[in-house]
C-alpha cells in the first residue's frame, strides 16, 4: 500500500468538503462568495493552535475551529448579505483580505511560517491519528457526515426556500419568506462546513499556514465547484478531486499548473457550463427521455 | 344510516404528509443519488488498499 496515496485522498476529501460547503451557498443560494478561504484558514489556525498550544484533543480542536469559522461566518454574513451580485462578492473578498492581513501580523499564527508540527493526538482518547489509515477513515467519516448533511439541508424545506430565493427573490419575499434571514443561515452553514474542512485539513497535515487564507484559495474553490458542476450534489466532489489530481500530477511542471487549470476553467465555461456532473446529469436525463 | 357521499375524499387519503417527504418522493434522482453515494463510499473506503503502482501515488 502506497504511503502517499491515503494522504493524497485525505487532501482531496478536505477540499471536496470545502467545495461542497461553497456549493451550498453559490449553487443553491445563488450567492458568489470570493472570500471563503477565510473560513477554511480560520478554522485551520484555531484548531492547530488549540491542539498544539492548548493541548486539546483533536475532536475538540476541530470543534473549536468550526465554531470560530461559524462565528466569523455570522459576522461577515450579516454584513455581506445586505448587498447582492458583484457587491456581495467584493465585500466577502474585502473581509477575507482583512482576515489575511490579520493572520499575517498576529503572533499566534506564526506569520509566514504558520503553525507547524500540530499534534494529531488521539480522537475520543481511542483512535490514534498518527496512524495514517486511522486518520484516513476519520477524514472519510467527517467528509461523509458533511456531505450527507449538505444533501439533507438541500432537500429540507429550508433548502427549497433557498432555491426559491435563488430563482426569484422578489417572488419569495412576496410569499412571506424573509430572504435575508434564509441567506444568512445559508452563509453561516456554509462557513461552518468550510470550517470543518479547514480544521480537519490542519490536523491531517499538522500545519496551518497562510496558503489556506489567501485569495487564491477562494478562487480555487470557485474553480472546483464550477468544473464539477454548480448546483449539483456530487459536482464539487468531482471538481475537487480533478483539481487536486491535476495539481499533484503536474506538480513538477511548476507554474504551468496554474496555466493548465486556467485553460480548463475557460474550456469549462465556454463548452460545458453545467460542469462535469451537470453535463452528465443532463445527458442522462435526455437519454431517459 | 346515511350512505357516505362518494364525492367526499377518504379521510385516510388526507393524512398529513410533511413537505420534505413529498419533495423526496417527487425527486427522480433519489435512487440515482443513493446508488452513486454507495459507489462513492465503497470506492473511498477501499482506496487506501488500491495503491497505484504506475503513477507516483
Amino acid at each position: 500500500m502506497g504511503g502517499v496515496y491515503p494522504v493524497f485522498i485525505m487532501k482531496a476529501l478536505c477540499f471536496a468538503l470545502f467545495a461542497c460547503a461553497f456549493n451550498l451557498l453559490i449553487g443553491f443560494g445563488g450567492l458568489l462568495s470570493f472570500g471563503h478561504a477565510m473560513f477554511l484558514g480560520t478554522a485551520g489556525y484555531v484548531s492547530a493552535h488549540a491542539a498544539k498550544v492548548w493541548g486539546l484533543p483533536p475532536e475538540v480542536a476541530i470543534l473549536a475551529g468550526t465554531l470560530a469559522s461559524t462565528a466569523l461566518g455570522a459576522l461577515t454574513g450579516a454584513l455581506a448579505i445586505r448587498r447582492q451580485g458583484i457587491y456581495f462578492a467584493m465585500i466577502t473578498l474585502a473581509m477575507a483580505q482583512m482576515i489575511f492581513f490579520f493572520y499575517l501580523q498576529t503572533p499566534f499564527t506564526g506569520g509566514e511560517d504558520g503553525i507547524q508540527s500540530v499534534p494529531r493526538g488521539r480522537m475520543f482518547g481511542v483512535l490514534d491519528l498518527s496512524n495514517v489509515l486511522v486518520m484516513y477513515y476519520v477524514v472519510l467519516a467527517i467528509f461523509l457526515a458533511g456531505f450527507l448533511a449538505i444533501r439533507r439541508i438541500i432537500h429540507s424545506p429550508f433548502g427549497q426556500v433557498l432555491k426559491a430565493i435563488r430563482e426569484n427573490e422578489p417572488r419569495a419575499i412576496s410569499l412571506g419568506y424573509d430572504a435575508d434571514r434564509y441567506k444568512l443561515i445559508a452563509f453561516v452553514l456554509s462557513a461552518a462546513l468550510s470550517g470543518v474542512a479547514g480544521a480537519t485539513k490542519a490536523i491531517v497535515f499538522q500545519l496551518a499556514s497562510l496558503t489556506d487564507v489567501q485569495w487564491q484559495m477562494s478562487g480555487e474553490v470557485v474553480l472546483m465547484t464550477l468544473l464539477g458542476g454548480m448546483g449539483t450534489v456530487f459536482g464539487p466532489v468531482v471538481g475537487a478531486f480533478t483539481i487536486i489530481s491535476l495539481e499533484h500530477f503536474l506538480a513538477d511542471r511548476g507554474q504551468w499548473v496554474t496555466v493548465i487549470t486556467g485553460a480548463i476553467f475557460v474550456v469549462c465555461v465556454l463548452a460545458f457550463r453545467r460542469g462535469i456532473v451537470g453535463e452528465l446529469a443532463a445527458w442522462w436525463a435526455k437519454r431517459r427521455g | 344510516m346515511v350512505a357516505p357521499d362518494p364525492a367526499t375524499p377518504d379521510p385516510a387519503a388526507l393524512e398529513p404528509v410533511s413537505p420534505e417527504v413529498e419533495v423526496l418522493a417527487a425527486d427522480p434522482t433519489v435512487r440515482t443519488f443513493r446508488i452513486a453515494t454507495i459507489a462513492m463510499v465503497a470506492a473511498l473506503a477501499l482506496a487506501p488498499w488500491a495503491a497505484c503502482t504506475r503513477c507516483s501515488l
